[in-house]
Order: C-alpha cells, then sequence, then structure tokens
C-alpha cells in the first residue's frame, strides 16, 4: 500500500514536471496563441502557422500594442484591419489607463522581450529613449513606409533625442479657452477677452452681476494638470523653467512669480472656485458645462464631450489671453513608441507605420493628428477647433527635462503652499527654486 | 570552538525545512539582496556599475527626503499612538460586563478595517472635501467649526486628515488583539483588586496593562510597519501634496521617473527607518521586563 502510494506520486510529479515544460516549451517560441492578461483580438483557431498572402505556409508572428483605453474602440478596429491585410502577423492589444499606463509600460518595456509598440505621451519619449529602452526609428520605420515628412516638426521635434527618431507622434495638441457665450454677453462680451488685464476685469464684472457664483476654476487638485497650468502662465508672461542646459532652475524668476500670483490672486479675489483645489481637469468640464462656471482653460478634446453631454449649453472656444496678446500654451500629444529589447521588429514596424497613415490618425485622436495631410481634413476645422489650432501657432512644448517628474511633485507643492496662504508666491517660488536646484545637482 | 552537532532527527527536520527556507529566500532574501545592490548601482536599467554611495549622498542632499522622513516620523507617531489609545478604549469598552452584543459592536468597529484601502481612501477624500464635504457638514452641524476647513487642500490640515483616517482604519486590529488579550486575564485577579478597593485606574495600570504587554508589544510594531510603509492611503488623498510626502510616496516618485538605483536607495532608507523604530521599541520593552 505504501509502495503504490510512493509510485501514484512520483508519476503525478512527472507529469506535472512534464506539463511545465511543455508550457516552458511553448512560451519560449515567442509565437505563442495563449492570452495574456487585458489582450484582446484573440486569434480565431489556435494554430501557430498560417498561409501568407502568397499561400505559402509561413510561422504566424505575434506582436504586441499597449494602447489607452480611451482609444480602444479604433485600436481594435485597426488591428483587425491589420490583421485582415498581413494574416501572418497577429496583433494582441493590452488596454493601459490614464493613472497607471507609465508605470505598467515602464516595468514591461525594461524587460528582455519586451512587447513591442507603446501609447506613450510625447514628452514621455526622451525619458524612455535616454535609458535605452526605444529603438530608434528613422531606418526601420523609413523601412516599413513612414512617412516622416509628413509629420509636424514640433511634434517629431518632442519625440527625437540626439537627432533620432524615438517616436511616431500621431496627436498633437495643445490648450486654449472654453467660455459660455451667453454669461458672456450678459456682461456685455460678444467674444472673449484677448489679454489678462481684460480677462481679470470680465471677471470683476461676472462677479459683480451675480450671474453665476464664480467666474472660472482651475484644476488644481491634480498636480499635472495645476502644474500645467503653471507653466502656461510662465510661458505666456516670457519665463522658463529651467536655463538652456538643465542645470539651473529659473522659477524664482519675476515671471514666475507673477505666473503665480496670476494664479493664487484670481483665486482670492473670489474670481475662482475655492473647489479648483479640489479639482481635475474632468471635474473642471463637468461644472462648466453644469453652467457653474463662465468659462476654464482646457483642450480641444473636450469638444466632443461638452456637446454631446450638456446639448443645451450655449459654448465656444478662444485662445488663452496673454500679457500683451495671445498667451502660449505648453503643447503634448500622443505617440506610439518601440521598445528597443524586443523581437519581431520588422513586424511591428509595418504595424506601426499602419496605425499612423493619415486616416488613422484622424480616427485616433479628438482633437489634432500630428500628420500634415491629416490636420487638412474638414474635422479638423470646426468652429470649435479653429481657435486651438490657432494657439498651436504660439506654443511650447510640455516640460519634458531628465528630472521633471521629480521636480513636477515639488513645484506642484509649493503652489499649494501659496494657494491656501501658508507662503506668497514670492516665498514658494524661491522655496520651489532652492529645492529644484538641490535636486539638479 | 564548538561544532554544531545535529542529532539524527534534527538532520531530518532540516530536510523538511528546506522548502519553506526556498520559498523565504526566493519572496523576501533575494528581492531584498537585489535592492541592496541597486542603491549601489549607476542609474540605468540598461547599465550597472558600483557608483559607491553616490545614491545615498544624492538622497541625503534631496530637500525632499528630510521633509519625507520628518512628514514619516509624524505620520507613524501620531497614527500609532492614536490608533492604539483608541483601539485599547474600545477594547476595554466592550469587554465591560455591562455591555450586551459585543458579537454585534465587534464587527461594526471591525468594518472599517476589512475595508479596501482604496475604498477608504476615496470615500474619506469626498468626506473631507472643503465644498460640501460631510466632515465639515458636520462640524459646523454640532458648532465645532464656524467656516468651512480646507482639510486636504491646506498643508495646515492635510496631514492631520490623512492621520485621523490612519487611525480609524487600525485602531480595530488594536482592538481585535486587545479583546483577546483581556479575555485571556482571569477574573480574579480583578475580583481581588475590587477586594482591596482598587479603582479602575488602578485596576488598568496594575493588572491589565502588564498582562497585555506581549499583545501590545505585536500591536505596536505591527502599527509601525504599517504606517512606516503607508502608500494607497496618501496618494488618493493627496498625492503627497500639502506637505504629505513621506518615504513611500518619495520611492514611487523616484520610481516614477525611471530612477530605480535612487528609488532603491529611498527603499533602503525606508528599511532603515523601520528597523529603527522597531528595534527602539523592541529594546524599550526588553528593558521594562
Amino acid at each position: 500500500m505504501k509502495k503504490s502510494f510512493k509510485l501514484v506520486a512520483l508519476i503525478l510529479a512527472l507529469v506535472m514536471v512534464a506539463g511545465s515544460f511543455a508550457a516552458c516549451k511553448k512560451n519560449d517560441s515567442g509565437k505563442d496563441t495563449a492570452d495574456k492578461g487585458q489582450t484582446s483580438n484573440e486569434q480565431k483557431g489556435t494554430e501557430d502557422s498560417k498561409k501568407d498572402d502568397k499561400g505559402s505556409a509561413t510561422e504566424q508572428v505575434t506582436i504586441e500594442w499597449w494602447t489607452p483605453n480611451w482609444d480602444e474602440k479604433e485600436s481594435r478596429e485597426m488591428a483587425d484591419e491589420f490583421m485582415a491585410e498581413h494574416p501572418n502577423i497577429k496583433v494582441n492589444l493590452v488596454i493601459t489607463e490614464w493613472d497607471t499606463y507609465k508605470n505598467k509600460i515602464m516595468a514591461a518595456i525594461s524587460t528582455n522581450n519586451a512587447p513591442q509598440l507603446y501609447t506613450i505621451l510625447t514628452t514621455d519619449v526622451a525619458q524612455f529613449a535616454k535609458l535605452g529602452l526605444l529603438s530608434p526609428l528613422d531606418e526601420l520605420g523609413a523601412q516599413a513606409g513612414i512617412n516622416f515628412d509628413d509629420m509636424l516638426e514640433a511634434a517629431l521635434d518632442i519625440a527625437s533625442v540626439d537627432g533620432k527618431i524615438y517616436g511616431v507622434p500621431f496627436r498633437h495638441d495643445g490648450s486654449g479657452v472654453w467660455y459660455n457665450v451667453d454669461m458672456l454677453n450678459q456682461v456685455g462680451y460678444n467674444e472673449f477677452p484677448k489679454t489678462w488685464d481684460e480677462l481679470i476685469t470680465m471677471c470683476e464684472k461676472i462677479k459683480q452681476a451675480g450671474i453665476v457664483e464664480y467666474a472660472n476654476a482651475w484644476p488644481l487638485g491634480n498636480q499635472p494638470n495645476a502644474v500645467t497650468r503653471m507653466v502656461q502662465q510662465l510661458y505666456s508672461l516670457g519665463g522658463d523653467v529651467l536655463n538652456k542646459d538643465e542645470t539651473e532652475c529659473l522659477l524664482d524668476s519675476p515671471e514666475a512669480v507673477q505666473a503665480l500670483t496670476n494664479i493664487v490672486e484670481n483665486l482670492q479675489n473670489g474670481y475662482a472656485s475655492p473647489s479648483s483645489l479640489e479639482m481635475d481637469n474632468t471635474i473642471l468640464r463637468d461644472t462648466f458645462g453644469a453652467e457653474k462656471l463662465a468659462f476654464y482653460i482646457g483642450g480641444p478634446f473636450d469638444a466632443g464631450t461638452l456637446e454631446s453631454e450638456y446639448p443645451n449649453l450655449n459654448f465656444a472656444s478662444a485662445v488663452i489671453p496673454g500679457k500683451d496678446g495671445m498667451g502660449v500654451t505648453t503643447s503634448n500629444g500622443w505617440t506610439i513608441a518601440m521598445a528597443e529589447k524586443t523581437t519581431n521588429k520588422e513586424e511591428a514596424a509595418l504595424f506601426l507605420q499602419y496605425l499612423t497613415l493619415p486616416e488613422n490618425q484622424a480616427r485616433l485622436t479628438d482633437s489634432f493628428p500630428a500628420s500634415k495631410t491629416a490636420l487638412e481634413y474638414e474635422q479638423f476645422s470646426t468652429k470649435y477647433l479653429k481657435p486651438f489650432a490657432e494657439q498651436l501657432t504660439k506654443s511650447k512644448p510640455e516640460p519634458a527635462y531628465a528630472k521633471w517628474p521629480e521636480m513636477e511633485p515639488i513645484i506642484f507643492n509649493y503652489m499649494q503652499y501659496a494657494l491656501s496662504g501658508s507662503m506668497t508666491p514670492e516665498e514658494a517660488c524661491k522655496a520651489m527654486t532652492a529645492d529644484i536646484n538641490a535636486i539638479l545637482q | 570552538m564548538k561544532r554544531l552537532s545535529l542529532s539524527k532527527d534534527e538532520k531530518k527536520a532540516l530536510i523538511y525545512l528546506l522548502p519553506g527556507f526556498i520559498v523565504t529566500a526566493l519572496l523576501i532574501i533575494y528581492p531584498l539582496y537585489y535592492i541592496i545592490t541597486m542603491s549601489f548601482s549607476n542609474n540605468a536599467i540598461n547599465q550597472s556599475g558600483f557608483a559607491g554611495i553616490a545614491n545615498y549622498t544624492k538622497l541625503f542632499k534631496n530637500p525632499q527626503f528630510s521633509k519625507a522622513i520628518v512628514n514619516t516620523a509624524k505620520f507613524t507617531g501620531f497614527s500609532v499612538a492614536g490608533a492604539y489609545v483608541l483601539g485599547y478604549i474600545l477594547a476595554l469598552a466592550i469587554n465591560r460586563r455591562s455591555i450586551k452584543l459585543k458579537g454585534l459592536w465587534r464587527s461594526l468597529i471591525f468594518i472599517s478595517w476589512i475595508i479596501p484601502g482604496v475604498v477608504k481612501a476615496t470615500s474619506w477624500k469626498w468626506l473631507f472635501r472643503t465644498d460640501g464635504g460631510m466632515f465639515n457638514h458636520l462640524l459646523q452641524s454640532v458648532g465645532l467649526i464656524s467656516s468651512e476647513v480646507p482639510w486636504l487642500t491646506s498643508p495646515k490640515f492635510a496631514m492631520w486628515a490623512i492621520i485621523i483616517v490612519q487611525i480609524w482604519a487600525t485602531a480595530p486590529y488594536v482592538m481585535l488583539l486587545m479583546t483577546a488579550g483581556l479575555q485571556q486575564i482571569s477574573k480574579e485577579l480583578y475580583e481581588s483588586a475590587d477586594l482591596d478597593g482598587a479603582g479602575f485606574l488602578h485596576k488598568l495600570k496594575y493588572i491589565t496593562l502588564p498582562l497585555t504587554k506581549d499583545i501590545t508589544f505585536i500591536c505596536i510594531l505591527m502599527l509601525l510597519v504599517w504606517a512606516i510603509n503607508e502608500f494607497s492611503l496618501i496618494w488618493i488623498m493627496t498625492t503627497g501634496g500639502q506637505n504629505t510626502s513621506t518615504l513611500s510616496l518619495l520611492v514611487y516618485n523616484q520610481f516614477k521617473m525611471l530612477n530605480l538605483n535612487m528609488a532603491s536607495a529611498s527603499a533602503v532608507m525606508q528599511l532603515i527607518v523601520t528597523m529603527f523604530f522597531a528595534a527602539f521599541y523592541v529594546k524599550l520593552t526588553v528593558k521594562e521586563d
């Protein structure tokens, strides 16, 4: 009895070990058909090989694209279309989310045999590329037929490091103003003010008229949203965050103090809602949609939501008011990049070429594509988008310094000190400059 | 030198201990070794090389590090003390003979412990809202405050708001362990004390506290470790803003900028801080014994 039990145990153990080896062997091939986490577009059937266009039997190659959830529908459609055209290439999608996409991608892209393609913020490209995690695409992309000459130079510049292109931008946009036409009409404005001083005058009129409790609000409860607004103010006033060689922080400049003062005074004078300190861009848009604000600074991608979710809202867009006219917006966008330590790069480049065709860029964006050809499409010249296109002519890329992820929380923290009245804008700017200089050394 | 000699049974036992040792090595010892190695390496995912103490020097020069240490100490000190005192009071209250439906009360109080961290943090974030938050509404209704307090949007209050939530979340754990401890104490001791005319405070000081010392030790040690490593609560409620960034958030921020070596150095410092607190507390306890 004891012997037979041992025998059964031994057989079971052998079966388990054999099973593990079989599974490992299957995965090692890199051309598996196994499902992975949130992957989709599962292959119909489980065969490892298929016939290609010419009818010869070739092994099927699997590539993976990490794409954000707001692009999920279009991404699935395009992957299906591409697979129909290239039966020897299987595309798996991994759906990412705004809050966690960067950390997840960072973990995946750092491994050997990493997934192939990733949708990332254009300003993240330099950070990944400098660590040797991205494939240069100049040659690989050109071979696959990617037309880099058709890309907006401003977008391509952000996606390039030391003269090499590390990502193909497909969306490029900046901020602008959304305003409530009826509310502005009530205080005698047929169009949005052109300068910051005129804007403040309008805010005072709105406050005096009591049309709405607060004229505007800021997304100051969210770190990247809040810091972006301060940087836009700073750029509009002619200042900058760091010097050219990124060795010295310039946030104690008079321009930076004024930039922060503009936001602080806007709140302290009762023009902006105190709830700004708990808002992000989404809450801000919804508050405007609910007609609790006369205007806010937001992105062109809000147009669709404002139109569909608030059908009775009479709204329009405008450029950001600056010191003597149109202010400066920060610009950024989305780019598809390829991992350096990955396989099947040629197939991935083919798919990348397909994704970044002008017509597909137009499908993937609610704001503006990075393709010059696609930018000419009618859908990007609506009355809502025109001011945003005009604003892009006066734009600067969002900060993409190597130490930016460490700098951003510092700026945010001291902004909050100034906004809560614990520090004056001068003190806050001096303190953030000192802290940033300490990490730059 | 005395040679280690093992009996036949002990040698046999070593084989049985092996699987446990391997699992521990894989899950704890190797990651720890890896993090320590990384903290002394050059920064880059694709490169490695001995960097000496450069990562630590940079870390100590970073003003965010000293702020994170102060914030971690404040958060840990107040939340552990608060949770222990509140948990103990709850345990004493529930252990009273006059209290009925003890199981029900215990379960109700324990809800705050079993709710997932993200849910806790998100709910409290809403409760602490300046404009329309229930916490302000409640305090205004009972006349404790005249105007709304910016709980999470002011550096003056944000850390205290997070400490309140941490106390609320961990006090039930203390209550549960202390209830078990209190039930172990012989009733005869209290009866003798009653006969001697001892009051509540005397009984607490000379019977209850000394006899629950071992459980107190475990409780405080666990609370310390949890508080030092707390991340989700702070991240969700303030993202480390309003001067609430602790060592855990510093590690995360370093990791976010792909600075894995600095993140490792920060993590090692976090480990040292945890061990310092634990060692200090263990020493204190041993001394009392």
